[in-house]
């Protein structure tokens, strides 16, 4: 169980929502994974095409909560205003932040985020911000209102996995009351796992779901591996050792060298 | 007269065309969508106070897949 904002959800593991094969396949991934809560965006809608509606209606039919994001932003005023559609759209006051730095990496620009996300705060909105894992920023993030950071594990869609696992785990060590969730980069079901064996409180993830050849396996795959890290956490890992420690007692060896 | 609507122009039927008017006009009734003029949020509560006139920038978003 994990709160966001308030609200509990059962599973750890968020789904993005793009680039699978089939919105069948999509549900499906969904529904076997346990995911709860889907990450979604607002895009040009064809006149008279209602695509919008019917993807939306896939989703409610889920009984699924949404994260809209504001993927594709680089200003403060593209990502304040694309959060005020998104909340009328989709009658929710959470917000994915997401103000891009540079298109090559779409590393997030930390202090058009931070500016947007003091304005969002202001009004009303409940701000989940995809961020580097930078300490100073994610602090301040925090101190600002956003009760839940996102740092990125990877460049979006890379599948690189955690890149910089000290900067996470500090991160983790110097925020323990602030809600953090890998986000971005994610590629295998093991990186999920470490990223909650470090104590992460959710992961979030698409294209390596999305792309994989079974996306549905690999939906379920990534839902075992996120409840494998979370119960290893919370049942405490032990801190490694530098040299062999029998674990076999030694009391009651046999000597069954022959006689010299 | 012409505004921009999602990128394509498109003929006002009006010098002042009400935005509602040009929603429906258009085929974007009912469903799910939200709408920015010249970069600004209109909420639905507003539509009928607003009015669309040459080189005005309209952007119509509905629901769409996302990470």
């Amino acid at each position: 169980m994990v709160t966001l904002y308030g609200e509990k959800l059962a599973s750890r593991l968020i789904l993005g929502t793009a680039r699978y094969p089939s919105p069948a396949i999509l549900a499906s991934c969904l529904e076997q994974s346990g995911c709860q809560l889907v990450t979604v965006s607002l895009r040009r809608e064809t006149a008279g095409g209602g695509d919008g509606s019917r993807f939306y209606q896939l989703l409610k039919e889920q009984n699924l909560k949404v994260l809209p994001n504001t993927a594709g932003c680089h200003t403060v005023d593209e990502a304040v205003t694309t959060a005020h559609m998104a909340r009328e759209v989709f009658a929710t006051s959470w917000i994915k932040l997401e103000v891009i730095a540079d298109d090559d990496t779409l590393q997030p620009h930390p202090i058009r985020t931070l500016d947007a996300a003091r304005e969002l705060i202001a009004a009303g909105f409940k701000v989940f911000p995809y961020i580097t894992d930078d300490l100073a920023i994610c602090r301040e993030l925090y101190t600002i209102g956003c009760e839940v950071i996102m740092p990125w594990g990877a460049p979006i869609g890379t599948g690189k996995g955690l890149v910089n696992p000290y900067g996470l785990q500090v991160l983790r060590e110097r925020m323990p009351d602030a809600t953090l969730i890998v986000d971005a980069g994610i590629g295998r079901p093991s990186d999920a796992c470490r990223a909650m064996e470090w104590g992460y409180d959710a992961v979030l993830l698409n294209t390596a779901v999305a792309v994989s050849h079974d996306p549905v396996t690999m939906a379920t795959a990534f839902a075992s591996a996120v409840a494998a890290g979370r119960a290893g956490y919370e049942a405490g890992i032990m801190p490694p050792r530098e040299r062999a420690h029998a674990s076999t007692p030694v009391v009651g060896l046999a000597e069954l060298l022959p006689p010299t | 007269m012409i505004a921009s609507i999602n990128g394509k122009e498109v003929a006002l039927a009006a010098e002042q065309e009400p935005l509602t008017a040009l929603l429906a006009r258009l085929g974007y009734d009912g469903g799910h969508f939200a709408v920015a003029v010249n970069g600004a949020f209109i909420a639905k509560s507003r539509h009928g106070e607003i009015s669309i006139q040459n080189a005005d920038r309209v952007e119509v978003l509905a629901p769409m897949v996302g990470g």
